[in-house]
This record gives structure tokens, sequence and C-alpha cells, in this order.
């Protein structure tokens, strides 16, 4: 029981908004629109800390910008959603939706 | 400018008096005159123009110094990045006081990364030793 525990992934809410924009979009976003589409749920202080983490535990890959030689400057990162956090994404809706609606996806036992 | 002749005149017989070099007072005060006269009328100086580090390239060499070169990319680069490029916006459009607050606003949230960066990694060390312990 312990090891299947240890083995689920955790997301925060603040992830999950992070998660729920970059699926919901095809392309790679950047952290500034990120933080413009979230609507102040978001901090500019703080998107790049939980990006880092959320690249840690593999829910997320991001990339540098293609470097353009017309404009100089730090090139932006871009972001994009991996499998495993599509999949943590579609695990915490079901839950979500399983503990508003009280189905518990049991058909037996617990009564 | 004929009282202004007269004003020259006035300074040359001074200038005389006291035994200076005349040209040398009528360049200066010529010059001096000139000077003032466009300034009033709005001229400045092509000098004035010169080329400067981009806002807050001190605060981005302490902080790639300091940190690892991962958490450098992930978390400090693409912060300085948006701040430049919302920066050399400001300014494109001339909204000087704009390009201001960003680079006071950078740097607040620079000190509210460094915040939560240092307190997330406090959190993860003691949840790591809890866990051995346990």
């Amino acid at each position: 029981m312990n090891d299947m525990l240890k083995r689920l992934p955790t997301l925060g809410r603040t992830e999950t908004a992070i998660l729920e924009m970059l699926c919901s979009r095809s392309g790679e976003l950047y952290g500034l629109e990120m933080v413009a589409m979230s609507g102040g749920r978001i901090k500019r202080g703080t998107i790049y800390v939980i990006l880092n983490r959320m690249e840690d535990k593999g829910y997320i890959v991001s990339r540098q910008e293609e470097a353009n030689p017309k404009e100089r400057g730090i090139p932006k990162r871009l972001y994009k959603p991996t499998g495993l956090g599509e999949r943590a994404l579609a695990a915490w809706h079901s839950a979500t939706q399983a503990f508003n609606g009280g189905d518990y996806g049991l058909t037996t036992g617990f009564h | 400018m004929d009282s202004l002749r007269a004003f020259i005149e006035w300074l040359e017989q001074i200038i005389k008096a006291h035994g200076l070099h005349r040209d040398v007072w009528r360049v200066t005060i010529m010059g001096k005159l000139m000077q003032l006269m466009l300034r009033q009328s709005g001229w400045r100086r092509a000098t004035r123009r010169r080329a400067t580090r981009p806002p807050c390239s001190r605060l981005y060499s302490f902080f790639r110094f300091v940190c690892s070169r991962k958490q450098f990319k992930r978390v400090y680069e693409p912060k300085f990045a948006d701040m430049r490029s919302e920066y050399f916006d400001a300014i494109q459009s001339q909204h000087t006081w704009k390009a201001r607050w960003v680079i006071m606003r950078t740097r607040l949230e620079l000190l509210m990364t460094v915040l939560v960066s240092l307190g997330l990694s406090v959190i993860d060390k003691a949840i790591k030793i809890w866990k051995i312990g346990g």
C-alpha cells in the first residue's frame, strides 16, 4: 500500500492550473503568458519556481526558444506538458468529479 | 542684437582695462552665449546619447554566479528575459515611468522568488530527513 501511495502523482492547486492551461493549448506557452491567462491565480514572482518543480516531477518539459539573429537579448523559455503531466491532470479531474458526484468508482463494498 | 553688441563692447573695455587678451575672451563669451541661446531653444548635445548596460545586468551576473546552472536557467533567466522584453517595449513606446516601474517590480519579484525557492527547498530537505528517520 505504501509503495502504491509513493508512486501516486501529487498536484497542487497552482500546478493543476498550469497543467490545465498547457493541456488546453496545443502549442507551447511562455511563463508570462501563463500569468496573463491565469487571471491573477498565478503570481509573477512564483511562476518559475513552480514550473521548475513541475519539471523536476516530470509533468512538463521546457526549452529555450531559438535565438533570433535580428533580436539580441535573453531568449525566452517555452513550456509544454508531458504524457505523465496529462495523465496526472486527467486523474485529478476524474477524482474531483467522482468526489463531487459521490461516485467513487466502486460498485461493491463500502456502504 | 544691438544691446548684445553693446554688452560685448562693454565687456571688451573691461578686459582691455585689466590687460587681458581680447580675442580669447571674445571667443569664450560668444561661445557661452550661443550655448545658452541654443539650450533655451531646446537643443541638446548629441554626446548625451550613450550606450548603457541593460537594466538589472548586475543582478543578472550576481544570480548567474551564485545559483547553480540548472536553477539559473530554469528560474532566474526567464525572469530577466521577461523583464527585459517588457522594459524595452515600454522604452520603445516612450513610457519611461512604466520602464522604471518594470525594473522596480522585477527587483521585488526576484526577492519573492528567492524567498519561495529557499522555503520550498528547506521543506523538501525536512521531508527527506523525516522520511529517512521514519
